[in-house]
């Protein structure tokens, strides 16, 4: 515990870069769940469901950043 | 520039859907294959087997559904191509597969429309609970508000209620039945709010507390 311990997690970098990739695979989830939501409630002639650009940048490449954060700092190194 | 699968108008009307946008599901497409090539040469490496296959089949499902996009694009009023793609976006919610399959099915019994309907991407999402699991004992079990293991339990079992509650709504072809999608959406939302909130929770503690097992 205390300053020796707090310097074995600020000085592991691949711990600290796990924690960055985990926080934003998270935060892309939640993006992707805000969309998806709005896009419901203006319904299914709404602006956002039927403009395809919103679907592919706030819906797939959330999720593949989700996906792919963890392909780069991976869970297991 | 508008383009949606309008279900009530099926046939082979030819599309002449823009460029850019066929293009831009090509992308997408080509990055969710990329990225499920690099989990699946990962997975053994790092002996992560359980979060190598939550996230692989995540992205596999993502792979398939947008794989549907591009081929629907001659056509993009196909029902097949619809079912296709539906069917993609069932194996990214791996808990509702029979019953999205059933209601597609009961659909056409009644001939009734089955709305496009894209629910929770079930597999990536488990596979980030499951890094808390993961991360819970390395970092202190008692800077978590949950056990290790609860996370993935209790996520996941929300995860297959909304998941439900959208395929159900997804299935009537009602006012009541888009009402039914927008709760799941939303109980989705809030569920990944929670779980987002856990998660800094578990990491800021353990940062600033620095207690890490080793």
């Amino acid at each position: 515990m205390g300053d020796s311990a707090r310097h074995v997690i600020w000085g592991n970098p691949y711990l600290i870069r796990f924690f960055a990739a985990t926080l934003l695979a998270v935060t892309c989830m939640v993006i992707r769940g805000v969309y998806r939501s709005v896009e419901l409630i203006q319904g299914w002639r709404g602006y956002l469901i039927t403009h395809e650009r919103f679907a592919v940048v706030l819906g797939g490449v959330m999720m593949f950043l989700a996906g792919a954060v963890f392909n780069l700092w991976n869970p297991g190194s | 520039m508008n383009w949606i699968f309008l279900p009530e108008q099926h046939g082979t009307l030819q599309s002449q859907m823009p460029l850019d946008i066929v293009l831009r599901w090509w992308r997408v497409l080509f990055f969710f294959s990329l990225s499920l090539v690099l989990h699946v040469w990962q997975t053994p490496r790092h002996k992560t087997y359980w979060l190598g296959a939550a996230f692989s089949l995540g992205a596999l499902g993502e792979a398939i559904g947008w794989g549907a996009r591009v081929a629907a694009n001659p056509c993009p009023y196909s029902g097949q191509l619809m079912e296709m793609q539906l069917a993609a976006l069932i194996m990214g919610m791996w808990s509702q597969q029979s019953l999205d399959i059933f209601l597609i099915l009961r659909a056409k019994q009644f001939k009734l429309t089955y709305r496009s309907s894209t629910t929770a991407p079930a597999f990536t999402a488990a596979g980030i609970y499951g890094i808390l699991t993961l991360v819970v004992p390395v970092i202190d079990r008692e800077k978590s508000l949950l056990g290790p293991r609860l996370y993935l339990v209790i996520f996941m079992i929300v995860d297959f209620f909304s998941g439900s509650l959208q395929g159900i709504g997804g299935g009537t072809d009602t006012k009541p039945g888009t009402y039914t999608k927008v709760a799941g959406v939303i109980w989705q939302l809030l569920s990944t709010c929670v779980f987002a909130v856990l998660c800094q929770w578990v990491i800021l503690r353990g940062m600033s507390s620095g207690a890490i097992r080793t």
